[in-house]
């Protein structure tokens, strides 16, 4: 195993400190959520036009034209087929009186109209050509103001307003995106509230002057956007060159004048206008300075494109540069000049035709370069979204016109009269909309996202083969280096979980070897999933700087995302990844998609890993059996005792391998020798070990000095085993039984023997004062003692793990359950009591792993004389 | 944040802003405006407006019963009682009855609007001038949007006869209350009076749009038909007057006038026929009109004998009546004509407080008179600057004045042509043509003087 490395993975001194922009990147985050407060207030805006002018009321079939310098309500055109139409009512015409009333101004109007009903015939008091006036009578119908052009210029407006949203929705932190969002819901309002037709209601002139300050403002934001797109390759270059410094200073830092002018410039004449009437001659609304303005600002705006288009260096970006810069000028201009030369009588459909059918080509040349170019980074997620927005239209378009056929084949029947028929017409509607809509979608999908459905192919099939994959290297080099082959990653990196700290299993060698744990990021890593942007973790970076410091180290190194690879059970490691060769980042699709494969990937870790250890476990598994057969050769086929003596043993391992043992020390020619039977601290290969280590320190000292006491043993092998210094000991016994009844034994750390009489009382065995196992202290101080058996009176010595079997409720078995069992009447042999006790405990245990091992040594005495017992199964 | 994440958040925001565009717009439709009257009785106010909408729409009759009930609702609501004393002249007993209402209600509850108001009653039942035009232009200065006081304001320059300050104060008025129609008439009498007749006819027109189910408009309209030739639209007006309010006197007046200007005499004496039996225009009879309009017609027919006969007998002679002049000197009767001169002239002597516009009125009739009885002697150099300083102090197209102008201009034309002022004459022509195309042809002038046909020596 590698020596992790003690310095942290990059120290400080290696770490470039963070551009100018990720700080900056603070300030953004609560600019885009204002940006997208704004253009939520623009969206209920319009909303609020389009509802006013949508909805249905008593009305007359007029439409007025706009900013009537005298005020008057002057007609731009009738509805084909209203009440006004039907009437003669010509444009040009001036209202002058509504239901014998004197008409004010619009919202007048709005009030004398919605006191008659639908239906109703009201006089209209008219001025036709400025002379006669002359009394009409009007039948008002229910319908609403707007019509076919204008559902046109909301469309346009909120194609601008969506491509905008997406825009900055994908670079929320790119100054030109953000531009581009302020110029689309400009262009929204523009468009929605300024070219609405005019109504009566009161809340026209509310709009209307929202539309007038929104074409004010457009035109600043036109030539900044085109300053800044596709690149601000001419601010750059005017900086380099140090030339124009006060124009820098304006298109840098001084923007906020450029916007400001043109409404003082408004403010000014309309001022002038208010005091000395007559005196500004206002077009189209608004002051003919404004519109003056406004074409100084189109054209420095198409300047400054120019300017860019000849310093970028990419074909590509001239091209697209281009496009836009030929679609807002055929679009633009003739909005421009035919709001300025067009008079109001010839707006209805004239200007249509020549103003706003062109407006088009700046919505749509703007999505074309976007989507063709990768303008502003964006990629073919707004394609999609484009073609799904288009789709969905087509298909809602679809089943309006099947729901005006239904309505038409069954229009007079009685199941149409049936209250239920319109719920049954939603419901069929409802269940049929989306999956017609998906089918759509497929085939869509496949014709024009071809190169995208099979890089979402080939990641299915990667996270299969991985989840498929149960060698461990295999999943890393699939991570490592297929995945950066599929998503044009210069690199990626995989750290894997190894104790406190993350190991790299495959990557770059400028990454470090090991990671610690850094927890904030763990957390905040573990709480968003998938895959995270290095530069979006600046708020985590802000509170805590050991983080900022590794995620600028693995910045500085290249590394732009990172992602945690976890399963449900368990935290497995880390997944870094570079930027991309193409330079552009991941699209938030392809994020997704890579994120579900990082949980495919990380499942197959996991299994990978656990395979590993399986395959380890097993080798350990093989190994300890060995130990346990070693183990058992250890212990003694067949023990012996002495005249007149029987006696059974039994060692039952808690584990394969066990602490416990029992042997017979070859001490004494012509006399069986002692047995001793032990228990060591510690279970599996530790215990066994010790165990072996204990056994053959008593056997080497017995063979060496066969004369040795017990007491004197005991302490020598005290010594011993302390000198290993393993800090485990080991709980000894020993017995040694003389022909004339009587039994040497000695304790040291073993529960005391029981003796049971030949009647069948028990009692425990008293012990010395010295008994502390063996291996605890240096030094012993251990004696034995003697005691004498009746013909009939069993020994039993044993390991603590008799009286520690537990039961399946956790009860221990206990020394009155054995007491009780040694009791029974019906033992006569030491191998009754050994096999009544083993099966006591079996019986108790249900089925409960011991928790320690089981050792007894039951001795008992035999007028029979010498007697050889078999080791107990 | 995902898409649909911003989506979500954005629809949210979008309802919330729908919810508060919504509460914000019924905020300002709904928001009261300051208490104009210190009545707390919503419906008393209601019926009060209803009443002051019909007022100033000139819908007396319903603007008298809207009142009458807010002041039942809320018995110390002053305002109703303030503008029904409007409807009468201050020493009608249904005024000073009003007044006295005004005066039991406790002036303590009064704001200062209503304080003002009731000022303005109280000093016009009194007749006391100078105190009533200072109550005026008070409530007019202090409370402009309040109708009465502006009105009444610009009345006080109307009866000044000062036109440049009436006409402002009207126009000011109409912009703030487009429905105020006595602005709207007065308005057009003014463009009328000023030869501004297209403006005036949209005044008109105006005024008949608001008022159509009233009579009076339609009226006004026919009077200004008449003046500028229309005749046939002139008749539709009268008819649509009459079929409003079948005894309307001013549209049979408006009909014999109408007549007198295109010859249809027969149908004319119809009308005084019928206008003699309508109950409601017997002041017209008293008042000796009737008898002398049909004086009028004789002598237009040719019968200046049977004419001089029977205005010999009309009530309440006038000491220097036109008609009885003109048929004095048809007749021959010169010294006669020169005495009912000498009245008239002794009359302007001592009458000093006329108003500019009654005096200039009256030394018009006297140069007309003047002219007529200089033509029958042969003095007809004399008479055409006499014809002319007759219509040099004649400034209004209003009522009888327009016959009166027009019949002078056509003298003054004739005499012109007497005298062998051709240019002069031919310059007159045009002017009364373009004024009015049909009059010279069917104003059948001979008849009505002693001037003889153009081209013939006078007699």
């Amino acid at each position: 195993m590698a020596k992790p490395d003690s310095s942290p993975p990059f120290s400080s001194s290696s770490i470039t400190p963070l551009p100018p922009k990720a700080s900056a990147s603070m300030t953004g985050s609560l600019v885009t959520p204002l940006l997208l407060v704004l253009g939520l207030l623009a969206f209920g805006v319009a909303a609020l036009s389009i509802t006013d002018v949508m909805v249905a009321r008593p009305y007359d079939g007029i439409v007025l034209q706009k900013n009537q310098p005298d005020g008057k309500l002057r007609v731009l055109s009738t509805v084909p087929g209203s009440g006004a139409f039907e009437a003669g009512i010509k444009p040009g015409d001036v209202i002058q009186g509504i239901g014998r009333y004197r008409v004010r101004d619009a919202r007048h109007a709005a009030e004398l109209i919605n006191r008659h009903r639908s239906g109703d015939k009201i006089s209209y008091l008219i001025q036709r050509d400025g002379q006669r006036l002359q009394e009409v009578e009007i039948r008002l119908d229910r319908r609403s103001v707007g019509g076919g052009p204008y559902f046109y210029v909301c469309t346009l407006g909120f194609l601008f307003f969506v491509i905008g949203l997406f825009v900055l929705v994908r670079q929320p932190n790119l100054l030109a995106s953000r531009v581009f969002f302020v110029m689309s819901c400009l262009f929204l309002l523009f468009l929605v509230c300024r070219l609405r037709p005019a109504s009566y209601w009161g809340i026209d002139s509310f709009l209307q002057s929202i539309g007038t300050f929104a074409f004010l403002l457009l035109a600043p934001a036109f030539l900044h956007f085109f300053v800044l797109f596709p690149r601000p390759a001419w601010l750059e270059s005017l900086e380099a060159r140090k030339r124009w410094p006060v124009v820098l200073w304006l298109l840098r830092k001084g923007w906020i004048w450029l916007y400001v002018l043109p409404e003082a410039v408004f403010a000014v004449r309309w001022l002038i206008n208010y005091f000395r009437p007559g005196a500004i001659e206002w077009v189209g609304g608004v002051p003919l300075s404004s519109w003056f303005l406004f074409a100084l600002y189109l054209i420095a705006g198409f300047a400054a494109l120019r300017a860019n288009t000849r310093f970028v260096e990419s074909q590509r970006e001239r091209r697209g540069a281009l496009i836009v810069l030929l679609g807002s000028l055929f679009g633009l201009a003739p909005l421009a000049i035919a709001s300025f030369f067009l008079t109001a009588g010839e707006e209805t459909t004239t200007f249509l035709l020549v103003a706003v059918l062109p407006l088009a080509l700046v919505p749509l040349t703007f999505a074309y370069a976007i989507v063709r170019f990768q303008f502003l980074d964006i990629q073919f997620i707004l394609r999609r979204s484009l073609l799904y927005t288009v789709t969905t239209a087509l298909v809602t378009g679809l089943y309006a016109v099947g729901i005006a056929l239904v309505n038409v084949f069954f229009a007079g029947s009685s199941m149409a009269a049936k209250g239920l028929w319109p719920f049954a017409l939603a419901l069929g509607v409802v269940l049929l909309f989306d999956p017609l809509r998906r089918r759509i979608q497929e085939l869509l999908d496949r014709s024009f996202f071809a190169g995208r459905s099979r890089l979402q192919n080939a990641l299915t099939d990667l996270g299969e083969a991985m989840t498929a994959q149960l060698d461990l290297q295999a999943v890393v080099g699939d991570l490592v280096d297929r995945l950066p082959q599929l998503l044009g990653f210069q690199f990626s990196a995989l750290y894997a979980l190894r104790g406190e700290e993350l190991q790299r299993l495959a990557g770059p060698a400028e990454l470090p070897k090991t990671i610690p744990l850094f927890p904030d990021l763990q957390r905040h890593l573990a709480k968003r999933k998938g895959l995270r942007r290095l530069d979006r973790l600046g708020a985590l970076t802000f509170r805590s700087p050991e983080t900022a410091n590794f995620v600028q180290g693995l910045q500085s190194v290249g590394v732009e995302s990172i992602a945690n690879l976890a399963s449900r059970r368990r935290f497995i490691g880390l997944a870094l990844f570079s930027g991309r060769t193409s330079k552009t980042p991941l699209e938030d699709e392809e994020l997704d998609l890579l994120s579900r494969l990082l949980d495919q990937a990380a499942l197959a870790l996991e299994t990978a890993l656990l395979l590993e250890e399986t395959a380890k476990q097993a080798e350990l598994g093989r190994e300890l059996e060995i130990a346990a057969t070693i183990q058992a050769q250890l212990l003694p086929a067949e023990v012996q005792v002495s005249e007149g003596w029987k006696v059974a043993v039994a060692c039952r391992p808690a584990r394969v391998v066990g602490g416990d043992f029992y042997s017979q020390l070859p001490i004494g020619a012509h006399c069986a020798g002692p047995l001793v039977f032990g228990d060591v601290s510690g279970k599996s290969v530790s215990g066994a070990l010790m165990m072996m280590a204990a056994h053959e320190v008593l056997f080497s000292l017995s063979l060496a000095m066969p004369e040795l006491a017990p007491d004197r043993l005991f302490e020598l092998t005290n010594r011993r085993l302390c000198a290993l210094g393993k800090r485990s000991f080991v709980a000894l016994g020993y017995f040694e039984t003389r022909r004339d009844g009587s039994l040497l034994y000695q304790i040291a750390g073993l529960p005391a023997p029981l003796l049971r009489k030949a009647d069948g009382r028990v009692s425990e065995l008293p012990l010395a004062e010295h008994r502390l196992p063996l291996g605890a202290l240096p030094h012993g101080g251990y004696s034995a003692l003697e005691v004498q058996l009746e013909p009939g009176d069993i020994l039993i010595g044993y390991s603590d793990g008799v009286t520690d079997a537990s039961s399946p409720s956790g009860e221990f078995f206990g020394e009155e359950r054995l007491f009780d069992v040694v009791r029974a009447p019906f033992l006569r042999t030491p191998d009754d009591v050994l096999r009544a006790v083993l099966a006591a405990i079996e019986t108790f245990a249900a089925g409960t792993p011991l928790y320690d091992d089981v050792t007894l040594v039951v001795v008992g005495r035999d007028c029979l004389g010498r007697d050889t017992l078999e080791k107990a199964p | 944040m995902k898409l649909w994440q911003y989506l979500s958040l954005a629809a949210l925001l979008v309802i919330g802003i729908l919810a508060f565009a919504y509460r914000c717009t019924l905020w300002f439709v709904t928001r009261e405006e300051p208490r104009r009257f210190s009545t707390v009785s919503t419906a008393a106010l209601a019926e009060f407006d209803a009443g002051l909408d019909d007022f100033v729409r000139t819908y007396t009759p319903d603007a008298m019963e809207h009142f009458e009930r807010a002041w039942e609702l809320d018995s110390h609501f002053v305002a109703p009682l303030v503008y029904m004393t409007q409807a009468y002249l201050s020493n009608d007993p249904a005024a000073k009855d009003l007044v006295e209402r005004l005066t039991k209600i406790d002036p303590r509850r009064l704001n200062e609007r209503e304080k003002l108001m009731v000022e303005l009653t109280i000093s016009r039942s009194k007749g006391d001038q100078k105190a009533q035009e200072a109550s005026i232009r008070a409530l007019a200065e202090r409370f402009p949007d309040e109708p009465l006081g502006a009105l009444l304001l610009c009345e006080l320059d109307w009866l000044a006869r000062d036109w440049d300050r009436a006409e402002a104060c009207y126009q000011k008025m109409i912009e703030r209350d487009p429905q105020l129609l006595t602005a709207q008439l007065r308005l057009g009498q003014i463009a009328m009076s000023r030869d501004r007749f297209d403006e005036a006819e949209a005044r008109f027109i105006t005024y008949r749009y608001v008022a159509a189910d009233q009579a009076a408009p339609h009226a006004t309209l026919g009077h200004l038909y008449t003046l500028l030739g229309r005749y046939d639209e002139s008749a539709a007006a009268f008819a649509k007057a009459l079929a409003v309010k079948p005894d309307y006197c001013d549209a049979f007046v408006g009909l014999t006038r109408l007549d007198l200007f295109m010859g249809e005499l027969e149908a004319g004496m119809k009308v005084l026929e019928q206008l003699s039996k309508i109950p409601t225009c017997d002041y017209l009879e008293s008042w000796g009109y009737l008898c002398r309009r049909r004086a009028l017609f004789l002598q237009a027919a040719g019968r200046a004998d049977d004419a001089y006969e029977l205005v010999q007998t009309c009530a309440s002679r006038h000491p220097f009546d036109m008609t009885e002049h003109r048929i004095l000197v048809t007749v021959g009767q010169l010294e006669q004509a020169r005495q009912m001169e000498e009245r008239l002239a002794k009359s302007l002597a001592e009458s000093p407080s006329l108003g500019p516009e009654e005096k200039a009125f009256q030394e018009s009739l006297q140069h007309h008179m003047a002219g007529s009885r200089l033509v029958a002697e042969g003095r007809v150099g004399e008479a055409c600057d006499a014809y002319q300083k007759a219509d040099n102090g004649l400034l209004l197209w209003s009522g009888e004045i327009t016959a009166f102008r027009l019949a002078n201009r056509a003298f003054w034309l004739r005499c012109l042509e007497l005298a062998g002022r051709g240019d002069e004459a031919e310059r007159l022509r045009a002017e009364i043509n373009a004024l009015n195309p049909k009059f010279l042809d069917k104003y059948d002038l001979p008849r009505l003087t002693s001037i003889p046909p153009a081209g013939s020596a006078p007699g």
